[in-house]
């Protein structure tokens, strides 16, 4: 083992015997994996009776990443897969933002993420009336975990967990079952005060679309010139009283190239409102995720819970740095500027330095510096 | 005991949970079967075949109302050792019956339209339903997500969803217990066959030599597809006759033109075929065709083989057909293996 990890072990040893981890719920039903530096897992299929014993494995053991499955089983170590005895399963969506060119994930990014999980929520519960039971935490690296954990939605089944991803994600969406289709020349949509949930939701976004954006926008998704659509985007009232009564306003004349402008709002309208979730990870039950509250060994921060009423405030690039300040001598890569515990640091081009611990800890656990003894 | 209208609703829905009670209760000894059972079972399963609904109207009588509901486990027992592609037929009979008798009683009824039918059988599946209003009806998304069906109308993400339910309309509410219908009986086949009496193994077996050809018959004609090359050498000899100008008798032009009627050739490329004949006259060949395929009253039968064979068309000496359409399905189904009779499976 290099000394980089070694140091990290020692580091999280020591924050597993100052804090104790609450989670998973019932962790004797759920099967329990953990990595080692540079891999996320290396071992699964492993169980624990409670969270004392979890606990006490996380303060003597230390692994670098923890996690468990969103499944719960009769007997959660047991191999292969069908011998554990599915008997349910948590809802989880994963949201990550992608590296930039870079190779790095920036701030931005992740907070594009919660944007993104906040929406997830609404949608759990004012729509799917899952109200019971959702959290949220930071995922530790690039990202955010949506569960919801409760009896009513355990026994879902993989199909129907899909129609959910769906329902989030717009797959399938079929337009003319929710209301909006062409007749003859005219194309219609439904009124506000008849549909609900996603149709609504679409609605509105085509309302708040055509009454808020410039014209050469509009044009441009529609896929017609401007001069087309100006006159008619001068009195932009009418085409929402046109749309409260039922009717998208001609834009001109011509019924096919109308068709194909409406079409177009209407594709541009789904592109934005599907969340952006993966279907495959979302429905896997047999997958293991990072245990909330504990280390990432990808960054050294804690996967934060959070309550999703205070999400506007959480930065996860403060509320979940948990190290100290004490300074670590380091020999850091390059790399750009970041910002943890309100502090910037860098840029760095392969130079000597001696951070706090927290950002040390970030970046060996990033694999973009080194340790080095000063004598 | 049970009542008259538990009857006539596990009749119609023979796989609810009031006619599972029924079904158990009664307690069917297989060993010794009522004819009426089995003749009942029997046109379910030619139901299946046709995949079209079955919806007797049974007047009041609880004997005959008990003898659909038990005829529908034996129907399931039988097509148990049929091939497994019927599994579905069978559950897409039982889906549409599910959906005429819902449409007649909730939606189309002249009587008494009412909600009641569509509530209770939703009841009976352990489905909330609310009333939003005489035409919307809602019940639990988890309850919707409890099965999916393969129909993109009925997907999650094209239904009006709002605080954890979902808003459906008579005729969507209809196609979703419809869909509902053929999940559970799909689900519940085959049924384990092992302790099967033998004779029930026997009774399949007819049941579908004898439903078979008449599908492969109907599914023949649905499709127009035609195979010359399957022909009986008899009608062969004919049809290439036709095909290459030559002059055919009377009783020769009479046989080929009831075989391809009978085994399903379009009326109208029935007439052309004879367009190259010398003689052609459109007008009459069409007077013909449409009286020998049932225009005046009786629609005619190819001849059988004795009758070919005397006439002088068959040439084969060993060919143990007794008919030249007959021999035609036979070959089809030959050439389309998949449709067999399951031995395997006992």
């Amino acid at each position: 083992m290099t000394k980089e990890a070694d140091f990290l072990k020692q580091k999280f040893s020591e924050y597993y015997s100052k804090n104790s981890v609450n989670y998973p719920s019932e962790p004797e039903k759920r099967e329990f994996g953990v990595g080692d530096f540079g891999k996320k897992i290396v071992k699964r299929h492993m169980s624990f009776s409670s969270l004392k014993n979890f606990n006490q494995f996380l303060q003597t053991k230390a692994p670098l990443y923890v996690s468990a499955s969103n499944a719960y089983y009769l007997y959660p170590d047991k191999r292969p897969m069908e011998a554990k005895e599915f008997v349910g399963a948590d809802l989880i969506y994963e949201f990550d933002a992608e590296k930039d060119k870079n190779g790095w994930i920036s701030a931005q990014a992740v907070e594009e993420t919660k944007k993104q999980a906040l929406k997830l929520i609404k949608i759990l519960e004012n729509e799917l009336g899952f109200e019971e039971g959702i959290e949220i935490n930071f995922s530790g690296n690039a990202g955010y975990h949506v569960y919801v954990r409760s009896d009513k939605i355990n026994g879902i089944p993989q199909k129907g967990r899909l129609e959910i991803v769906d329902y989030l994600t717009l797959e399938g969406f079929d337009p003319a079952f929710n209301g909006f289709f062409m007749d003859k020349k005219m194309f219609y949509c439904p009124k506000k005060e008849n549909v609900k949930g996603l149709t609504r939701r679409f609605l509105i976004f085509l309302q708040n679309f055509v009454e808020e954006k410039p014209v050469d926008e509009i044009a441009g998704f529609g896929g017609v010139r401007i001069p087309t659509i100006e006159k008619i985007f001068n009195d932009r009232k009418k085409i929402i009283e046109k749309m409260n009564s039922g009717i998208l306003m001609p834009v001109t004349s011509n019924a096919k190239r109308n068709k194909k402008f409406w079409t177009a709002l209407i594709e541009h309208a789904k592109d934005e409102l599907s969340l952006n979730i993966d279907r495959q990870t979302s429905i896997d039950l047999k997958k293991i995720v990072r245990v909330p509250n504990t280390l990432h060994g990808s960054t050294g921060l804690l996967a934060k819970t959070f309550s999703p009423e205070k999400a506007k405030e959480f930065d996860p690039f403060t509320d979940s740095v948990v190290f100290s300040d004490a300074p670590v001598n380091v020999l850091i890569k390059n790399v750009p500027q970041f910002k943890l515990k309100q502090q910037s640091f860098g840029p760095f081009k392969k130079e000597e330095k001696a951070l706090p611990e927290f950002a040390a800890i970030f970046l060996i656990a990033k694999g973009k510096a080194e340790l080095i003894d000063k004598k | 005991m049970f009542s008259e209208t538990e009857l006539e609703f596990a009749q119609k829905y023979p796989f609810s949970n009031t006619a599972k009670k029924i079904i158990k209760k009664e307690d069917l000894d297989l060993e010794n079967l009522p004819e009426s059972i089995k003749q009942a079972a029997k046109i379910k399963i030619g139901h299946a075949f046709s995949q079209t609904s079955y919806t007797p109207k049974i007047i009041g009588h609880k004997d005959s109302l008990k003898d659909e509901i038990l005829a529908f486990p034996l129907a399931k027992i039988l097509i148990s050792f049929m091939p497994d592609s019927l599994f579905d037929k069978f559950a897409s009979s039982v889906r549409e019956t599910t959906k005429n008798y819902l449409q007649e009683e909730s939606v189309s009824g002249k009587e008494k339209k009412s909600l009641e039918p569509l509530l209770d059988l939703a009841q009976d599946l352990n489905l909330k339903v609310s009333i939003e209003d005489e035409k919307i009806l809602s019940i639990n998304v988890t309850d919707f997500l409890d099965f999916v069906p393969d129909k993109k109308d009925l997907k999650l993400v094209n239904q009006q969803v709002e605080n954890g339910k979902i808003f459906l309309t008579l005729n969507d509410f209809i196609d979703f217990l419809s869909e509902k219908s053929f999940h559970l009986v799909l689900e519940s086949l085959p049924v384990d066959i092992k302790q099967i009496p033998l004779e029930l193994k026997k009774l399949s077996k007819e049941i579908y030599s004898e439903l078979q050809p008449k599908f492969v018959k109907k599914h023949f004609k649905n499709t127009g597809k035609i195979k010359p090359e399957l022909f009986p050498d008899c009608m062969q000899n004919i049809y290439s006759q036709l095909m290459s100008g030559k002059n055919v008798s009377h009783f020769g032009r009479f046989a080929i033109a009831t075989f391809l009627n009978q085994i399903g050739m379009p009326k109208e490329n029935i007439v052309q075929m004879f367009s190259k004949t010398p003689n052609w006259n459109e007008k009459t060949t069409r007077y013909q065709v449409e009286m020998l395929s049932g225009k005046s009253g009786t629609e005619y039968n190819a001849p059988a083989c004795d009758k070919m064979r005397s006439a002088g068309f068959c040439t084969k000496t060993h060919c143990n057909e007794k008919h030249p359409v007959t021999y035609y399905f036979n070959q089809l189904k030959k050439t389309s293996k998949k449709e067999g009779f399951n031995d395997k499976r006992s």
